[in-house]
């Protein structure tokens, strides 16, 4: 291996980057709200779902900005929470909970990611 | 001369003639030392390899809407219901219609939760790449199900499943989420954690 491909493999980004990063698809996945074309119709996203991976993705980057990553997991966390409830309740309509399962699997999956991006915020544990 | 470009390995036979007949004389290339059939790991295969994984998780995530409880479609002979009764009204494999008819059936909302959680998690650990080699075997015998289920209905694509399965068995045999996803982050900690979740994490994905 030359020595630039071994400075390339050991390039990592940071636990902030990658926050913004995963922030960036969390708003952006939002969209499928507005999109009304069946073969792209991924994830169903209604109007709450997509309020609170808006508002989660925000809160997310704000905790990449300020170099809080407690604020990405609380926005994981509460994706997560977000996400098993509507599982838990699909099928009914209880108030603001409603919307699809797929919506939700997204939700947990982005909460899971932003997880994993606050535990690589922490140090390395000493090998054993 | 073999060089390593960043993973991917290149093989430059750069020597020509005279020059080339003397060093072959001297140090004969071997085809191991050579490695012509090196995969590659550069940038565009991870890319692709990620891609995948993504599609996969949109596959399943795109699907899962439709199996409603609380009885995911029983009582008026649609969704996920219609789909298993297939295996039952076109069957594939007699002991897999037994199955249906005699375990299934009674047990029907149970199914339903089972398979809902399943493509749930599916869904959204294959998006982001978590234990992502745990869920492709998952997906796998999710696949085996749904494939006996409808393989022979009318109007079926067989390749439809025949694909789920290839593309399943490609994230597992490259460990897809080591690439853009969760499982990439996770491991170099799970590597130094000598406990049995983080051993068995790192086994799994």
């Amino acid at each position: 291996m030359t020595g630039t491909a071994h400075a390339r493999a050991h390039r990592t980004l940071s636990w902030r980057t990658r926050g913004l990063i995963v922030a960036g698809f969390t708003a952006l996945s939002a969209l499928f709200a507005l999109v009304d074309y069946t073969p792209l119709h991924f994830v169903a996203v209604n109007l709450v779902q997509g309020l609170l991976l808006v508002g989660l993705a925000a809160l997310a980057a704000v905790g990449c900005a300020l170099r809080l990553p407690v604020l990405v997991l609380a926005a994981g966390s509460i994706l997560i929470v977000a996400g098993l409830v509507r599982l838990a309740t699909y099928g009914q309509t209880i108030g603001i909970i409603s919307g699809s399962v797929n919506a939700a699997a997204l939700m947990v999956g982005l909460g899971t990611t932003f997880v994993a991006i606050w535990v690589t915020a922490r140090p390395l544990p000493s090998p054993p | 001369m073999v060089v390593d470009d960043g993973g991917v390995s290149h093989v430059r036979l750069r020597l020509k003639g005279k020059e080339n007949a003397m060093i072959r004389a001297k140090t004969p290339l071997t085809a191991s030392k050579l490695d012509v059939n090196a995969i590659a790991t550069g940038r565009p295969t991870r890319v692709v390899l990620a891609a995948a994984r993504i599609a996969v998780g949109l596959m399943w995530l795109q699907n899962v809407n439709w199996k409603r409880p609380p009885d995911f479609g029983q009582a008026s002979g649609n969704g996920l219901y219609q789909y298993t009764a297939d295996a039952v009204k076109h069957p594939v494999l007699e002991p897999f219609s037994w199955l249906v008819t005699n375990v299934i059936f009674p047990n029907f909302a149970f199914f339903g939760w089972g398979v809902l959680i399943a493509e749930f998690c599916l869904g959204a650990f294959l998006l982001v790449g978590l234990l992502t080699r745990f869920w492709a075997i998952v997906g796998i015998l999710q696949t085996i199900a749904i494939t006996l289920s409808v393989l022979n209905t009318p109007a079926e694509w067989q390749w439809s499943y025949y694909l789920m399965f290839a593309a399943q068995f490609v994230l597992l045999a490259t460990a897809a989420g080591r690439v853009a996803g969760v499982d990439g982050l996770l491991r170099p900690r799970w590597s130094l954690n000598s406990g049995r979740p983080a051993r068995i994490a790192m086994a799994l994905s």
